[in-house]
């Protein structure tokens, strides 16, 4: 038992680190698409953000960053359980739009526009790396409170 | 027992500051637009980052404010800062990760803005941005990670005065609880449960 709170504990500090880590990359360019000599496109984080959220990003913010501490920290089987599926959830979207930014660099297209030249900016995969450890850290989280037992009164 | 206490100082001070901090970024404008050309300055306020632009004619465009998502996101910082406070480990928890999400809004906020002011001022030269109040946010969220740090550090001071600590042998615990009971600080009970804790 005090073997599955630790994990939970390291889960909950892997977390932080991550949160911290993301937040110095909102304005960072993950991605520039070229559609002609004169016009290009860049994304950022946020971005990425705005696309997956909409005008709920803020959203992110206190479900992605500060519910897997929460469900970390506190030894409660049914708040850690509930607190990481919401954020394990919650973080799927913005990895899904982290990877389709990759898209036209394959493909060399971008919103039915063919491109000229694309590049892709090793933060974009600094990015997508931080949010697999969220989303790791808060299935580590599920998993382990999912064996603990509560406290009894 | 000293060093808690100047923590806990420090962490007062930290959360006031905090609080300060916030309600100046927002309110005051966190950017301000004024060109050579005309005398009007336009300015974006903290509610404006989550309102939407509604765009009239081909020249003109306003922002119209969203309050709720803003009281929201103030709301959960002023809970976070307020939390760590509290002598509660589950409301000071709370807090904590209430505050990592301040921390990273607020960072959000003023990388938004950053991003605006050189987009805006890379397409028309005659624009002047000034970003005072994008600035506080940017403190804000600097004690916001202070704060974390400090409550941190509070919740992690038993354990690290235990590892500085060195252990005292069996035979000296024994010794220190048989002299204590000698002088009368405690009774013969609770002299006994000691001497078992120690010989677990």
């Amino acid at each position: 038992m005090r073997a599955l709170k630790s994990i939970k504990r390291v889960g909950a500090c892997i977390a932080f680190i991550s949160s911290i880590i993301l937040s110095c990359f909102y304005s960072s360019t993950l991605a520039t698409y070229s559609i002609s000599m004169d016009r290009s496109v860049k994304i950022y984080f946020s971005t990425l953000l705005t696309n997956a959220y909409s005008s709920y990003f803020f959203l992110f913010f206190i479900v992605a960053f500060s519910f897997p501490l929460i469900a970390g920290l506190l030894d409660k089987k049914a708040s850690s359980i509930a607190l990481s599926s919401l954020s394990l959830a919650f973080l799927v979207p913005l990895l899904v739009q982290a990877i389709k930014a990759m898209d036209p660099y394959f493909s060399m297209e971008y919103n039915g526009s063919k491109l000229t030249s694309c590049t892709l900016d090793p933060t974009l995969l600094i990015v997508i790396i931080f949010i697999g450890l969220l989303l790791l850290s808060n299935l580590v989280i599920l998993i382990c409170s999912a064996f603990i037992r509560d406290d009894k009164q | 027992m000293k060093s808690n206490k100047i923590v806990k100082i420090i962490n007062f001070t930290l959360v006031g500051l905090f609080i300060l901090f916030m309600i100046l970024g927002a309110t005051l404008p966190l950017l301000t637009l004024s060109s050579s050309s005309s005398s009007s300055a336009s300015k974006i306020y903290f509610f404006d980052l989550f309102g939407q632009i509604s765009i009239s004619g081909s020249s003109s465009a306003s922002v119209q404010s969203n309050y709720f998502y803003g009281i929201v996101v103030i709301a959960i910082s002023l809970l976070g800062a307020l939390f760590t406070c509290f002598e509660n480990k589950v409301l000071r928890t709370i807090g904590l990760s209430f505050l990592v999400s301040a921390f990273a809004f607020y960072v959000y906020a003023f990388s938004e803005i950053k991003l605006s002011v050189e987009l805006l001022t890379s397409s028309s030269s005659g624009l002047k941005a000034s970003t005072g109040g994008a600035a506080m946010l940017l403190i804000t969220s600097i004690i916001a990670i202070l704060i974390c740090l400090t409550a941190l550090v509070e919740y992690l001071l038993p354990y690290l005065s235990k590892l500085v600590k060195p252990k005292k042998s069996l035979e000296e615990r024994l010794l220190e609880i048989s002299s204590l009971k000698e002088k009368g600080l405690i009774s013969e009970e609770e002299a006994n449960a000691l001497r078992e804790e120690a010989l677990k």
